[in-house]
């Protein structure tokens, strides 16, 4: 009897293929490839954000007129105009955001948890390779995907309010030349590099922790911030400690949006805006210093990993 | 140079020591079968080859140290851990595009010849496919991989006795040239007895036995002998007994064939007999636990 393992292997000897031509190969490309391949939410997150707030936009279309009437009337008002398109902004925003921390803290967990390490280790891919492929995603990829999705929710939110206002009878240059778009778009492309640079020491914690802890990666990686806050409050009365993942998670938005830092001030528009500063920060720098050493424990602890 | 060269191995965990200085040199071309008991330290040392795990001593493999340069020697070295590590979530694809992606030797057009005489379809994610088809997939990655050494560790486990056979049939014959080198571990011992060039027995960590399979097949030979005769064959120093069907077979090593001839039937010994007598004995010389 014959199994198919008689004839797999056989036909490319007897066809006389050609030799195996040796190409040059992209590891980090193919690594990123690969997380796209598992977390489709790389995508569906943004897109699902999107989605959501263009439907409840869409729900709302018959305040559309009544705003533009009031811009149009009040320039004070003018503001209101761009809540729609803010909305698909943080639609996007609050969904990656979620993806991104779930994302971080399975990915170097989730392959021991499979076995699937032993296959990946198969090939010549080195543990720093798959482990800053694994940051990227949530550094780069993803933000890169959420402005794509974000200026497109915003043209299909555009195009419907359009429609909205012919019927109600309005110009539709009414709207259109009320809108400013140039500012969104910058900040959005502003905000959401910054907010990564920000954010990777959050990413690099989550990937160490998520390759060093055996079972339930989130947990351990809240536990010590519970623990050393308990102990810290029993201790000194004080809360400093807590008030460190505090500003690392809040802090971010704060430093990119507003004038001084400050939850109030936000920013209206490029004469607000002081690149120097919020770069210059040196908790943004600092960030990334601790950045850089999460993530070269965890390409340290991925070497030694085995499957759970 | 030796494919693989380890002197003074040793992997120690909390509470046992599963390697404990194995002195090894597998040269190009061969296959050796690396056979213990569980827990024996098989799966340790094969870790540490394919540096999964970090080790004391001193290895090299294809020249390289595995625990360090793990990513270099991954491109000429093929592994199959066990047959549950294909990600299930993948689809066949993108496994053939991946691999292809990243592997220098990886030959794609080899592996879809391979996987056109299956019925695996292209779409289908790894958690659809049957275990067979699963083994299938991960044989035909790793057979278009020109790959100097292949390490097979339990690469047949849960497969039924059909797969086991063409298994190791088409590595035999399609695989298999004398510029490779293949080292297999594997509880289901006589089915790889016709394919091994070198055989070794490791147990508590140690090589108890390591020779070739010509050496092997000199040195050991089965007795099968009846009624009157038994005390005879005794006489010349078995190393194993055991009954079957009212007969005694006994195991030798190192006894002459023609004096064995003179009482019964004289066959060629099976690796799984030869072993359970070292292990007997070794266990019995020696309890389990004082040896770590």
């Amino acid at each position: 009897m014959s199994t198919p393992f008689d004839d797999m292997l056989k036909s490319p000897s007897e066809t006389g293929a050609a030799p195996p031509k040796f190409v040059r190969t992209r590891p980090f490309y193919w690594s990123l490839r690969r997380e796209v391949f598992e977390h489709r939410g790389v995508w569906m997150a943004p897109l699902a954000g999107a989605a959501l707030a263009l439907f409840g936009f869409l729900i709302s279309s018959w305040k559309i007129p009544g705003r533009v009437r009031d811009a149009v009337a009040d320039p004070a008002k003018l503001d209101n105009l761009m809540i729609p398109y803010s909305f698909v902004a943080m639609g996007v925003l609050v969904l990656s955001f979620a993806f991104a921390i779930f994302y971080s803290i399975d990915a170097l967990h989730g392959e021991r948890r499979d076995r699937s390490i032993l296959f990946w280790k198969s090939l010549p891919v080195s543990d720093a390779t798959t482990v800053l492929s694994k940051a990227a995603i949530p550094l780069a990829v993803l933000p890169a995907i959420m402005i794509a999705v974000i200026f497109a929710g915003q043209v299909v939110a555009l195009a419907w309010s359009s429609l909205v206002v012919l019927f109600a009878g309005l110009d539709p240059w009414d709207l259109w030349s009320r809108l400013n778009f140039g500012f969104m778009w910058f900040m959005i492309v502003y905000g959401l590099v910054f907010l990564a640079l920000w954010y990777a020491p959050v990413v690099g914690y989550l990937l160490m922790v998520s390759a060093w802890a055996k079972r339930m990666p989130i947990l351990w990686a809240i536990a010590p911030f519970i623990a050393i806050g308990i102990i810290e409050r029993m201790a000194f009365g004080t809360a400093r400690f807590f008030s460190i993942p505090e500003y690392r998670l809040g802090g971010g938005f704060a430093l990119a949006f507003t004038k001084n830092g400050s939850h109030e001030d936000t920013l209206d528009g490029f004469a607000d805006l002081d690149l120097s500063r919020t770069f210059a920060n040196p908790d943004l720098w600092l960030g990334l210093i601790a950045a850089a050493l999460f993530v070269f424990v965890a390409i340290r602890l991925r070497r030694s990993r085995s499957p759970l | 140079m030796a494919v693989i060269e380890a002197r003074g191995l040793r992997k120690a965990f909390k509470n046992t020591v599963a390697v404990d200085g194995v002195d090894l040199k597998v040269e190009e071309g061969r296959i050796l079968g690396l056979i213990g008991p569980n827990g024996a330290g098989k799966s340790t040392a094969l870790s540490a080859i394919l540096g999964l795990t970090s080790y004391e001593g001193q290895l090299r493999v294809l020249g390289c140290d595995p625990w360090t340069q793990r990513d270099q020697l991954m491109r000429e070295v093929s592994f199959i851990a066990d047959v549950a590590v294909l990600p299930r979530w993948m689809k066949v694809w993108q496994a053939l595009d991946y691999v292809e992606g990243v592997h220098p030797r990886f030959d794609r057009a080899k592996a879809e010849g391979f996987l056109a005489k299956t019925n695996i379809k292209r779409t289908s994610k790894v958690r659809e496919l049957s275990k067979g088809m699963v083994t299938q997939l991960h044989l035909a990655l790793v057979m278009a991989i020109d790959a100097r050494l292949l390490v097979l560790d339990e690469p047949t486990l849960g497969l039924d006795i059909l797969y086991r056979k063409s298994f190791y049939d088409s590595l035999l014959n399609d695989y298999f040239d004398h510029s490779r080198t293949i080292v297999v571990t594997t509880h289901q011992v006589e089915e790889v007895q016709h394919i091994l060039t070198d055989l070794m027995f490791i147990d508590h960590g140690k090589i108890v036995l390591d020779l070739t399979m010509e050496a092997f097949e000199a040195r050991f030979a089965e007795l099968m002998v009846s009624g009157e005769r038994v005390a005879a064959a005794r006489a010349l120093g078995p190393i194993y007994e055991r009954q079957f069907f009212g007969r005694t077979i006994l195991l030798y090593d190192g006894a002459e064939e023609a004096k064995l001839a003179q009482l019964g039937e004289v066959r060629p010994a099976s690796i799984s007999d030869v072993f359970v007598a070292v292990i007997t004995a070794r266990h019995a010389a020696q309890p389990r636990g004082a040896a770590a």
